[in-house]
């Protein structure tokens, strides 16, 4: 099981950093103005994360259908084709789409309750992320080598990753409150992740002017993510949910400006995004797939509104801060703490 | 539909700036309706989804009829 979780992530990191490579090296450099580019962005997010909840609700019902692995499989003749930009923007973002909902319902599936596995599997794609805008800038490296990165992950996950992984129990685990109903669990959870969204695409990160400082942000998120879902294993779901969240407001929102206190601030404020994809999927045990879609889905709404307004520096930060109560707060009364109260490995092994 | 025709006004249908601003303002529109579409259509997979989840969970909760059980009460 931990051998299938480090494939995924891996891949997840080397999908991403493939996808974002043909965006940098191939896609921006040919369009026209700011704009085109603009536009190309958004459509290839309406399409990387919009898709995910319908291709996982797919999944969810046809459960012998490796999605990774024809994600990796779209994915290559996407990047071939990068000389066609607009096609292969949209078939890398198909190909990208269906390889996360495979990682995030293979995350869900074998995690025995615990959200440090999609913690884990999520926290590599920032690293591709920037990663992949770095390299793709540099004209100087073939389009090959994000290919055979691709190529290598399918065989890995395609070895790796059993098929009698499909039928094996799922044991869901309620990080979800049970007092609410399960839309209002639902909604809240969204609307967290929503805020998270679009309050990470708007924080002011100035100071990212050498190389080494681009790669910071995306460093701190992905720690953040990772050991976000072993803290709330440990300690709980609501407590390091709404802690760490409203701890990241002075970092964020009056640090900004300094590297260190904004990547602690980066840190902290990643640490909810385990938490909330499992309390989604706790309440959709039998739709993983759709679960993980639906995070994604609220990532694009909470991305979007920042291709189309810009918010003026000064009343960033009070927004800032107010987004990320809201968000804090939805969390606070949609999720519980339940560290130690089931013993998970045990239920596994009547399995 | 030569008559249909002419009595319109040609000048209205001068549209040189027409997409210009089909693109710097269609286009955007087109993707939030998209967006739109997509989170209602989602809407309705998480109620399909949901309803599954409570079926599923009041089958696993019911207790299974048990005929002896049942034979001894009536004794």
């Amino acid at each position: 099981m931990k051998l299938s979780l480090v494939t995924y992530t891996f891949s997840h990191f080397c999908v991403d950093f493939a996808c974002f490579f043909m965006l940098f090296h191939s896609f921006k450099p040919s369009g026209s103005t700011l704009e085109t580019v603009a536009l190309g962005f958004l459509i290839y997010n309406v399409i990387a994360f919009g898709l995910q909840p319908f291709i996982g609700f797919f999944c969810d019902k046809r459960k012998d259908v490796p999605i990774a692995v024809v994600g990796c499989g779209v994915l290559i003749p996407g990047l071939i084709l990068s000389s066609v930009h607009w096609s292969s923007l949209i078939i890398c973002a198909l190909g990208n789409a269906c390889f996360h909902v495979g990682g995030g319902i293979d995350s869900l599936r074998h995690a025995k309750g615990k959200m440090s596995r999609s913690g884990v599997f999520v926290s590599a794609g920032a690293l591709g992320v920037s990663l992949g805008t770095l390299v793709g800038q540099n004209k100087s490296i073939p389009l090959l080598i994000p290919v055979l990165l691709v190529a290598f992950c399918g065989i890995l996950i395609i070895y790796f990753t059993r098929s009698k992984d499909i039928n094996s129990v799922h044991i869901p685990i309620d990080h979800a409150t049970v007092h609410l109903s399960y839309f209002m669990v639902l909604f809240l959870g969204l609307i967290a992740v929503v805020i998270r969204s679009y309050v990470g695409s708007v924080i002011p990160i100035d100071w990212k002017t050498t190389t080494v400082l681009m790669l910071i942000p995306s460093i701190g998120a992905c720690i953040g993510k990772a050991s976000g879902g072993y803290l709330a294993d440990w300690l709980g779901a609501r407590t390091v949910g709404t802690v760490s969240l409203l701890a990241s407001i002075p970092f964020l929102c009056f640090g900004y400006y300094d590297p260190i206190y904004c990547t602690i601030g980066i840190i902290l404020f990643n640490i909810t995004m385990p938490i909330m994809l499992c309390a989604v999927a706790s309440k959709l045990p039998q739709n993983l797939g759709l679960a993980f879609g639906l995070t994604t889905l609220a990532l694009l709404c909470g991305n979007v509104p920042t291709f189309f307004y810009a918010l003026s520096r000064s009343v960033t930060p009070l927004i800032m801060s107010v987004f990320i109560i809201a968000s804090a707060y939805c969390i606070f009364i949609s999720t519980i703490n339940k560290k130690g109260e089931i013993k998970h490995e045990e239920i596994y092994k009547t399995f | 539909m030569k008559k249909f025709i002419k009595r319109f006004n040609y000048t209205l249908f001068d549209v040189a700036a027409g997409p210009m601003l089909l693109i710097i303002f269609g286009i955007p529109v087109l993707i939030v309706i998209t967006i739109i579409i997509i989170v209602v259509i989602a809407v309705m997979l998480i109620k399909k989804a949901v309803k599954e989840t409570k079926a599923y969970n009041k089958a696993n909760t019911e207790k299974p009829h048990d005929d002896k059980y049942d034979d001894k009460q009536d004794l």
